[in-house]
C-alpha cells in the first residue's frame, strides 16, 4: 500500500472578504496526480499556498509526509517544490543564479552536486542554452518554464503546480506533461491546481473539485471517466453551472 | 545554522546584484578624497592659518555618513528586501524553501546589517587611506576604529526600526517614505526637544562618544545601553512578530 504524502484536513482559511477556503480535506498517495479543479476565486490557490505556509490558516490541520507544517515546518518542506501563481523570480539575476539561491536551502547536497542538479533542472525545461540569461528578459513562457525549473530543481518528492501551463506554447505543455508522467512514475506526487479542466483530464490520476472554498468531490480520473463524458461534464454535474 | 547562513548568503548576493549600492560606495569614496583635498586647499589657501592636517577625515566625516548617507542605504535595502518582495511576490522563492520563517527574517535582517557595515569599513578605509595618501599620516587609526565598531550599535537598531516598519506595508515606495520621515522625525526631536534627545535612539548613532574617552558616569552610561538595547529587542520582536504572520 502506497504512503500518505500530503493530507489536508478540514482546512479552513478565509480572508476578510469571507473568500477563500471553506472546508477542504484531501489524501495524496506517493505517485499521484491530483487535479485540483475549480473556477476562478474558488480557493484553489489559498489551499496551495496553505500547504506551503505561506498563509495562516483559521482551522484544520495539514500533514507533508507524515509532519505536521505547523510544528515541524522545515522538515515537512524537505522534499516540497512548488510553483504558485507567478513564479518568484529574480529578474536581475541569471536562469542559473535564480536556481542557485534556490539550492543554497539544500545544504545535504555539495556545490557539485548542486550545480549538476540546476544543469539537469534547465534541461528538463529546455532553457540551458539561456542559463546565463538574465530572467528579467525572458519571456512569458520561458519565465513560467523558470518557474518550473525552480520547482523541480532540489528533487522534490511532492511538487504543488499553480496552473502550471500558464504561458507555455503548446510543445511547452506537452513536453510538461511528459515531465510530469515520467516524475509520477518514479513515485513523485503532484498537486495541480487549475480551471482548465480538459488540462487535467489529460495529465492527472485523480481529481477534487472545489467551489466556493468547499470541496464537492474527490474521485479518481478513471472512475470519472467512466461515468462521465468528461471531467468538464462532471465539475458542472457538481457544481450545477451546467450550460443550458 | 546552515539555513540561516543560507538565507543570509542569499539576501547578501540579492543586494550585490544591484548596481546602485556600488554607486553609493563610489559615492562615499569620491566625498572621503574629497574631503581631504578640502581640508588640503584651506589650508593651502590662508597660509596655514586653518590648518585642518591634524583633525582625522573618517571622524570629521562620521556625522555625514553613520547619521544620513548609511542609514538611508540601509533603509532602502531594507526596503527592498522585505516590502519590496513582499510586493513583487518574489518573496515566494524563499518561503517554499525548507526554511523557518525566522531564519528568513534573520537572513535578511543580516544582510542589510553587512551591507551598512561594508560601507562603514570602506569609509573609514578610505578616508584613512586619503590621510595617509594626501597628507603622509594617519591620525589616531586606533580611536577611529573603535568609534567605526560601536556606533555599528545604534546602526542596527535603525536597521531594526526599518525591518519593523516595512512589515506593515506592502509597498516598498511607502516604507521607504515613512522609513525616512520617522527617522528624520526623531532626529529633529532630538535636536528641538532637548529633553527627548537622550531618549531617543537616533540620539545615540555617535555611540562612540559616550564610551570612548568620554565623562560620562558609568551607570548613566549603562542607562543608555539597556535604552539601546530595550529599542532594538522591541523593533526586532515586533518586526519578526509582524513577518512570521505576513501572508505571502
Amino acid at each position: 500500500m502506497s504512503k500518505t504524502v500530503l493530507s489536508i484536513r478540514n482546512l479552513q482559511k478565509l480572508y476578510k472578504n469571507n473568500r477563500g477556503v471553506r472546508d477542504i480535506s484531501l489524501e495524496l498517495k506517493e505517485g499521484d496526480i491530483m487535479g485540483l479543479l475549480g473556477s476562478n476565486g474558488s480557493g484553489k490557490t489559498t489551499a496551495m499556498k496553505a500547504v506551503m505556509g505561506m498563509c495562516g490558516i483559521d482551522a484544520g490541520e495539514i500533514r507533508v509526509f507524515g509532519r505536521n507544517i505547523d510544528t515541524d515546518f522545515e522538515a515537512a518542506m524537505e522534499e516540497v517544490g512548488a510553483l504558485i501563481e507567478a513564479p518568484a523570480l529574480y529578474e536581475n539575476l541569471s536562469a542559473r543564479k535564480n536556481l542557485r539561491l534556490a539550492m543554497r536551502y539544500y545544504p545535504k547536497y555539495s556545490k557539485k552536486e548542486a550545480d549538476a542538479m540546476i544543469d539537469e533542472a534547465l534541461e528538463l525545461v529546455n532553457l540551458a542554452a539561456y542559463s546565463n540569461d538574465k530572467a528579467g528578459r525572458f519571456s512569458l513562457g520561458m519565465k513560467q518554464r523558470l518557474g518550473l525549473a525552480l520547482a523541480f530543481v532540489s528533487k522534490p518528492k511532492l511538487v504543488l503546480l499553480d496552473e502550471p501551463t500558464n504561458g507555455l506554447d503548446i510543445e511547452g505543455v506537452v513536453h510538461l506533461r511528459g515531465v510530469i508522467r515520467e516524475m509520477s512514475e518514479r513515485g513523485v506526487t503532484f498537486l495541480i491546481a487549475g480551471h482548465i479542466a480538459s488540462e487535467l483530464e489529460k495529465i492527472c490520476t485523480n481529481a477534487a473539485v472545489i467551489n466556493d472554498g468547499t470541496m464537492l468531490a474527490c474521485r479518481e480520473m478513471d472512475y470519472i471517466l467512466e461515468n462521465h463524458p468528461s471531467l468538464e461534464d462532471y465539475f458542472l454535474s457538481l457544481t450545477g453551472a451546467a450550460l443550458r | 545554522m546552515s539555513r540561516v547562513a543560507a538565507n543570509f548568503k542569499n539576501e547578501l548576493s540579492k543586494l550585490l546584484s544591484r548596481k546602485k549600492y556600488f554607486v553609493f560606495l563610489v559615492i562615499e569614496l569620491i566625498i572621503c578624497f574629497g574631503a581631504v583635498c578640502m581640508k588640503l586647499l584651506s589650508s593651502h589657501i590662508s597660509d596655514g592659518v586653518f590648518d585642518l592636517s591634524n583633525i582625522s577625515t573618517s571622524m570629521s566625516l562620521m556625522s555625514l555618513f553613520l547619521e544620513a548617507i548609511i542609514p538611508f542605504i540601509s533603509i532602502m535595502a531594507a526596503c527592498e528586501l522585505f516590502s519590496g518582495e513582499f510586493h513583487d511576490k518574489t518573496i515566494r522563492a524563499s518561503l517554499s524553501r525548507p526554511t523557518d520563517r525566522y531564519k528568513i527574517f534573520l537572513g535578511k535582517t543580516g544582510a542589510v546589517f553587512a551591507l551598512a557595515a561594508v560601507n562603514m569599513a570602506a569609509v573609514l578605509a578610505a578616508s584613512s587611506a586619503a590621510d595617509l595618501i594626501v597628507s603622509g599620516k594617519l591620525i589616531s587609526p586606533l580611536y577611529s576604529i573603535g568609534a567605526y565598531a560601536l556606533d555599528a550599535i545604534p546602526m542596527l537598531v535603525v536597521i531594526l526600526m526599518a525591518v519593523m516598519i516595512n512589515q506593515f506595508t506592502k509597498s516598498s515606495t511607502m516604507a521607504m517614505f515613512l522609513c525616512i520621515i520617522i527617522y528624520i522625525g526623531l532626529k529633529a526631536a532630538g535636536i528641538y526637544f532637548s529633553s527627548l534627545s537622550g531618549l531617543v535612539f537616533t540620539g545615540f548613532m555617535q555611540w562612540h562618544k559616550i564610551w570612548l574617552g568620554g565623562k560620562m558616569p558609568f551607570l548613566a552610561s549603562s542607562f543608555k545601553a539597556l535604552l539601546l538595547i530595550g529599542y532594538a529587542l522591541t523593533f526586532a520582536a515586533i518586526g519578526y512578530y509582524a513577518f512570521r504572520f505576513k501572508e505571502a
